[in-house]
């Protein structure tokens, strides 16, 4: 309904209500004024001319889309303005409240908060106005910063002044005032007509529907024909004065027209129900007289009719097509631009040209005015919608616009590959982030097919894989990574891991010797490399690559903890250091304030191997708490095991080194 | 605040490398770190997640080429010969109420008698076609009245006491002279008045078999030698109804009364001083002169230009000299434009050396200052997501930051520090879920039920994690509860004065949301704190209106007078069980006045406190027109105004 051009809750006016003391309000909205019939939006306050009154802009439906209204109260009364700047809150102090506490009768605190964005689609100024009644003066201001649970005082602010407030200063300072010498004449905005006269580009252009008109001997004409040229559909009456016109400028500049291959077809409405018989015999004497070169012909009512269906489709004000209207069709038979009202021949030469222009510039094209376009920042396709809704932690709709992508068919070019392939990788992401490992596989499988030879895909199928626990296919697709990519030392760790947990330790611990090259500074990598060390058995030598660790970061906790754990567990007596075991647990559970399950429990085998098992016993339990606390299962039941040990006064021991 | 607070609120990082040991080797090779490596590894092969790359606005796409290509001139109307498609182009008919055929004709009825006021003088002549024998009314301006307000500027009055204009055997005023001698009373204060203006909206109707009573919404204007004067009244007026012919006014009763007086020399109290300002601009008298439709009729609606028109305002001071600039979101395809002021108080269009001339629909721009450098940076809700730019302190602004919001059109920003970091985070209301077509422009979102949808768009907060960094939130701070509604606008406040940002969100088609926010975490407690207001919220403004310190509410909704006749009568959703009804009812009711009574709950003052009347209101705003220190409230009205009369 409002499309076509009726009113709906229209020519309301503005309201204003006046407070009268606190308890009801007067409508005063005819009497400030300010009852303007603007379909009225935003509303934001600002005391623009600094006569200490706020003046108000608005936003409106119908224009001038924006006024001033400059306040003109004389009521006497006096104001405050402050702006405020914090210090360890947010500087612009959003969020502060300002309590003005005055002398003298009735209200004598008036509260301001200093927002960012109210009302509706708008924001105010940051200055903060205070209006103060006559015969009031100011006893203090007190500012309530965000997150400070105290307010601070301010006592040297004047009224009627505008005043810069810093958090923590306690002292106001007087704005620096640059000169002012506003004068500004009211009037009544001066707002001119609209009319139906418009250029539309379409930058989605339409088809144009198989479409018939007469021609003046009565016989039916297809409008287009496939292999046809571009076209312009003119519509018009014999008596238009604006429609003869601009027929005749088509004439005249036929051959120039007729060059760049352009036809026409102008079409009269004469006989379209409701403008009567004799207006088509007017039509008739016009086309003979006139010796138009381009096609003439007669409109009928269903060609009207889907012509303006065209337009509604693009335009959302659905009100009839004026004449003269015309329609550039392209030679795929599109419509690539509606005239509402006459268009110059010169305007229809430059149309031809951007007719092969690529999209970029169709919109500086097809909007009136320069501008810039952030529409490329955003990727609005399903890979955008999912990854946006993953950002925001809404997971299922983020797997249900990947599902759209997959179920489209199989990317063909290498930028749609690409796409494909990082919606897989979110997809594995997402599944990794719900713990789906068996379907994070299936994820990055799938990538990989599209892309067999890449090496991220690899080793992220492999670190699926992996996480998936299937260790013996991620190796392959690690070695796969490694083969293109055997320079990467964090590759070489991640390949190294995955053969320590397949218990091929000398593979493993050839490629930390490889990474640690690279990068012989990586605590890390050594500590990976103890790890497999003493996994095979080379406790000497794991022993010395902790203490390496340690030499170069003291701070190493794991280091720490896992040299600890050696040194009190060890069946081989050569390699046992009770005393230093015990050392380097408690500086591992000191660092992490005792909430390391893991690292008590090192803690407690330290102990028992000193033979103190009243704190071994009393150190596991806490241990046993956080771990069960945390849902650490596994660990639990192991600690429960070794606490029956030091119950029975017996240190825990590891199974003798296995033969390398 | 420090920082660990939010650090709290972020979803938990992964433990570092556990210590591994024999025992559980298989979990102790856990691939936790690898993750890292992995990421390392993508993002040197694809496009990443990084920050956007910055555009830097150049001096050469400068504010040239503002000339229109347009030349307006004679065009003709096709619907003037006939030429129009009854099925395209009319109003489908309208139901078919018994209550609303007669609102129509007594409306009709009161508007004769109107425009009988515009002409004092002729008064007698036509009445006897407006009233009947029998007709009576006391004075409809009371005699007593007194003074409630009075300052230098503006004066109200009031009856002493309303009831005593009960119509009866004593009324003053009898039949048709009756009718006319009331009416003449009521002119008094305006005999020497211009622009005078009168309007009667009848807002209730119940008919029987041959009479008719309607409640009536009265108002009469003009500016007389002291300045703009006004009444407002309510009247109950009865009617006769006859088979042939229009209703007869059997008698009128007063039912409120209130009349205000500016005084200001005869000129208004405020001065529409926008071409002063804007007018030396082109894209002023190109652009922003021209209504909405001007250029719905002109720009493909893909890009989001649209009838209905939310598009805002923000004023601030873009480049630090102390005057408030001014920034005008447009419609898609037409370029959002910055006004710098200069210290004569007129302002110049810096919109394309600003960089922020955007082409893109935009509902909302907020200025603040993200990295707390002492500059206004721009955060802006356009058609496709949410875009920051980065004030280089100049007012040139280059963008450093985007975000795609996938099912729904940002509408409404606000900001504030709501975890008490030290910085600044975004909330943005989204509306109706977006078109599912390439594009993704448009709306298509039909609210289900009408009276309490929650099937829209979900709204967004996004943490400030500084260097441009932003983060989608809602979720894990409480703030996904309730946020499927229909939300136009919001606002944050400390209501409940414990130290950290509570946020009111009004929701068109439905009830509202009050977050209470504790140490970071959000609780959505609207119904306990008597704020839900369920109805067609669309404005939130925050004030002290009655000066205890705690912070009121005023939310706009829609009043309408047709939603009122029509909500009440017999006939409507006869069928509706529970509270559908009553809640259709208080649809209709209008705009909400929430007296914040200090123990976390309000009070629902709107209807004493008289401020109820907002029609079809958009934005609203506590303002403190005459510096009294009392808050007065400015509501902007109207949905779509057109050339043709029609209005519900």
């Amino acid at each position: 309904m409002i499309t076509r051009g009726r009113s709906f809750s229209g020519r309301e006016r503005n309201c204003v209500f006046l407070n009268t003391g606190g308890e009801r309000f007067a409508d005063v909205s005819a009497a400030t004024g300010l009852d303007l019939i603007d379909d009225g939006r935003a509303v934001a306050l600002v005391d623009w001319d600094h006569d200490g009154d706020l003046d108000i802009w608005i936003a409106n439906r119908t224009g001038p889309r924006v006024r001033l209204l400059r306040n003109d109260q004389q009521s006497g009364n006096h104001f405050l303005a402050l702006r405020l700047q914090g210090t360890t809150c947010n500087r612009d102090a959003i969020g502060a409240r300002v309590e003005l506490f005055l002398t003298g009768e009735g209200n004598r605190k008036v509260v301001r908060t200093l927002t960012a964005g109210d009302g509706f689609v708008s924001q105010s100024s940051k200055w903060l106005h205070f209006g103060i009644a006559r015969g009031r003066t100011i006893e203090r201001v007190a500012v309530h910063w965000p997150g400070q649970k105290t307010a601070e005082e301010f006592r040297d602010v004047l009224i009627d002044g505008r005043w810069h407030i810093v958090q923590g200063t306690g002292t106001a300072v007087a704005a620096q005032q640059q000169p002012r010498d506003v004068k500004l004449t009211p009037s009544q905005p001066a707002v001119p007509a609209s009319t139906d006269k418009a250029r539309i580009v379409l930058t989605a252009p339409l088809a144009l529907d198989k479409l018939e008109y007469e021609d003046f001997s009565g016989q039916r004409q297809p409008l287009r024909q496939d292999g046809d040229g571009p076209m312009l559909i003119t519509l018009w009456a014999s008596w238009c004065r604006p429609c003869r016109k601009e027929l005749k400028e088509f004439s005249d500049a036929y051959e120039k027209l007729s060059a760049r291959h352009l036809r026409i077809v102008a079409l009269c409405t004469e006989a379209i129900e409701g403008s009567g018989a004799a207006g088509l015999s007017a039509a008739r004497s016009y086309v003979e007289d006139s010796r138009f070169p381009f096609s003439m012909g007669i409109a009928t009512g269903e060609l009207l009719r889907s012509l303006t269906l065209l337009h509604h489709a693009a335009i959302r004000r659905e009100r009839p097509l004026p004449l003269p209207s015309s329609f550039l069709v392209d030679r795929q038979g599109r419509v690539m631009a509606i005239y509402k009202g006459s268009v110059s021949v010169e305007q229809l030469m430059r149309e031809l040209d951007h007719l092969k222009s690529p999209p970029d510039d169709m919109l500086a094209e097809a909007f009136p005015f320069a501008g810039r376009s952030a529409m490329s920042r955003f990727s609005v396709d399903a890979l955008g919608s999912a990854q946006a809704y993953r950002d925001g932690g809404y997971l299922d709709d983020a797997r249900a616009e990947l599902a759209k992508m997959f179920s489209g068919p199989a990317p063909q070019s290498a930028p749609a590959k690409r796409r494909r392939i990082q919606a897989y990788h979110l997809l594995g992401q997402i599944e990794r982030e719900q713990k789906r490992y068996d379907r994070m596989v299936g994820a990055y499988q799938k990538a990989l097919q599209l892309l067999p030879s890449d090496p991220s895909l690899h080793i992220a199928l492999a670190v699926a894989l992996s996480k998936n626990g299937q260790p013996e296919k991620a190796e392959e697709h690690f070695r796969a990574a490694l083969a293109s990519t055997p320079e990467s030392p964090q590759l070489m760790m991640m390949v190294g891991r995955n053969y320590v947990q397949l218990g091929k330790f000398d593979r493993g611990i050839e490629l930390y010797r490889s990474a640690l090259e690279r990068l012989p500074k990586s605590d890390a990598i050594r500590i990976d490399l103890a790890f497999a060390l003493d996994s095979k058995g080379d406790v000497s030598a794991a022993i010395e690559q902790y203490q390496r660790v340690l030499k170069q970061n003291a701070n190493s906790l794991d280091a720490a903890n896992n040299l600890a754990w050696l040194y009190a567990t060890q069946s081989d007596a050569n390699h046992r250091n009770a005393a230093e075991a015990l050392k380097l647990a408690r500086q591992a559970c000191k660092t992490t304030e005792h909430q390391r399950p893991g690292y008590l429990d090192t803690l407690a085998a330290a102990h028992a191997a000193n033979g103190d098992f009243s704190a071994a016993v009393k150190v596991a339990r806490d241990a046993i708490l956080l771990a069960g606390g945390s849902g650490q299962q596994q660990l639990t039941e192991i600690l429960q095991a070794r606490l029956q040990l030091y119950l029975a006064k017996k240190p825990y021991r590891e199974p003798a080194a296995r033969e390398p | 605040m420090s920082k660990r607070r939010k650090q709290k609120l972020s979803p938990p990082t992964p433990a570092p490398a556990p210590a591994r040991r024999w025992r559980f080797k298989a979990r102790a090779l856990g691939l936790v770190a690898i993750g890292a490596v992995t990421i390392c590894l993508w993002t040197s092969g694809w496009p990443s997640d990084a920050p956007e790359d910055r555009v830097e606005s150049s001096p050469a796409d400068g504010p040239t080429a503002e000339a229109p290509r347009l030349r307006d001139e004679g065009v003709v109307d096709l619907a003037a010969i006939g030429l129009v498609s009854p099925e395209l182009h009319v109003e489908p008919e309208k139901r078919n109420w018994q209550s609303e055929a007669f609102s129509d004709a007594a409306a009709e009825q009161l508007k004769r008698l109107g425009k009988l006021l515009s002409t004092p003088g002729k008064l007698d002549v036509a009445l006897s076609k407006l009233a009947t024998d029998e007709f009576h009314c006391g004075p409809l301006r009371p005699k007593a009245l007194e003074t409630v307000f009075d300052d230098a500027s503006i004066r109200v009055k009031r009856p002493v006491e309303v009831s005593s204009s009960e119509p009866s055997a004593a009324a003053s005023f009898r039949g048709p002279a009756g009718l006319a001698g009331a009416m003449r009373e009521l002119m008094v204060p305006l005999s020497e008045a211009t622009r005078v203006r009168w309007k009667f909206k009848v807002f209730r109707v119940s008919v029987t078999e041959d009479t008719a009573t309607t409640a009536v919404l009265f108002e009469l204007s003009g500016r007389n030698s002291q300045g703009d004067y006004q009444q407002k009244a309510t009247w109950t007026c009865q009617w006769r109804r006859r088979a042939h012919g229009p209703p007869l006014l059997r008698a009128i009763k007063l039912l409120d009364y209130e009349e205000s007086q500016a005084k200001s020399a005869g000129r208004p109290l405020f001065a529409d001083c926008t071409e002063a300002v804007l007018g030396g601009n082109a894209s002023y008298r190109q652009q922003l002169v021209y209504g909405v439709d001007h250029w719905v009729g002109r720009i493909e609606s893909r890009y989001g230009i649209n009838i209905s028109s939310w598009e805002g305002i923000a004023v601030a001071d873009v480049n630090g000299d102390g005057l408030d600039d001014l920034y005008v979101c447009q419609g898609g395809g037409l370029p959002n434009r910055l006004f710098l002021q200069k210290p004569d108080g007129t302002a110049i269009d810096i919109s394309a050396i600003a960089g922020v001339d955007w082409w893109d629909q935009t509902n909302s721009a907020l200025f603040v200052d993200l990295d707390n450098d002492g500059d206004q940076d721009l955060v802006l809700g356009l058609s496709l997501g949410l875009v920051v730019m980065e004030n280089n302190g100049q007012g040139q602004f280059s963008l450093v930051w985007s975000r795609f919001i996938p099912e729904a059109m940002p509408i409404s920003l606000c900001a504030a520090d709501f975890d008490g970091d030290g910085d600044l985070d975004i909330y943005a209301c989204c509306y109706s879920p977006r078109a599912r077509d390439a594009k993704r422009q448009n709306f298509m979102g039909r609210p289900i039920p009408y009276h309490d949808a929650n099937n829209a768009g979900r709204n967004v907060l996004l943490r400030n994690d500084r260097n441009w960094r932003f983060t989608n939130v809602t979720l894990q701070v409480g703030l996904d509860v309730n946020n499927r509604r229909f939300s136009l606008a919001a606002s944050w406040e400390d209501y409940d004065q414990d130290g950290d940002m509570d946020l009111y969100v009004a929701n068109d088609y439905g009830r509202n949301n009050l977050y209470r926010n504790d140490g970071g975490h959000f609780t959505d407690v609207a119904a306990e704190a008597g704020v839900e207001d369920i109805s067609a919220g669309m404005s939130v403004s925050w004030g002290d209106y009655n000066g205890d310190g705690w912070m009121d509410l005023y939310v706009s909704n829609m009043w309408s007078s047709a939603g009122n006749r029509v909500t009440y009568q017999r006939q409507f959703q006869p069928k509706a069980g529970g509270s559908v009804r009553s809640d259709l009812q208080r649809h209709a009711r209008g705009n909400s006045l929430f007296m914040n009574l200090g123990d976390g709950t309000f009070h629902d003052v709107s209807v004493a406190a008289g401020v109820t009347m907002g029609r079809w209101a958009w934005g609203s705003k506590f303002l403190d027109l005459n510096n009294d220190g009392w808050q007065d409230i400015l509501v902007a009205n109207g949905f779509i105004t057109q050339e043709d009369p029609g209005d519900l």
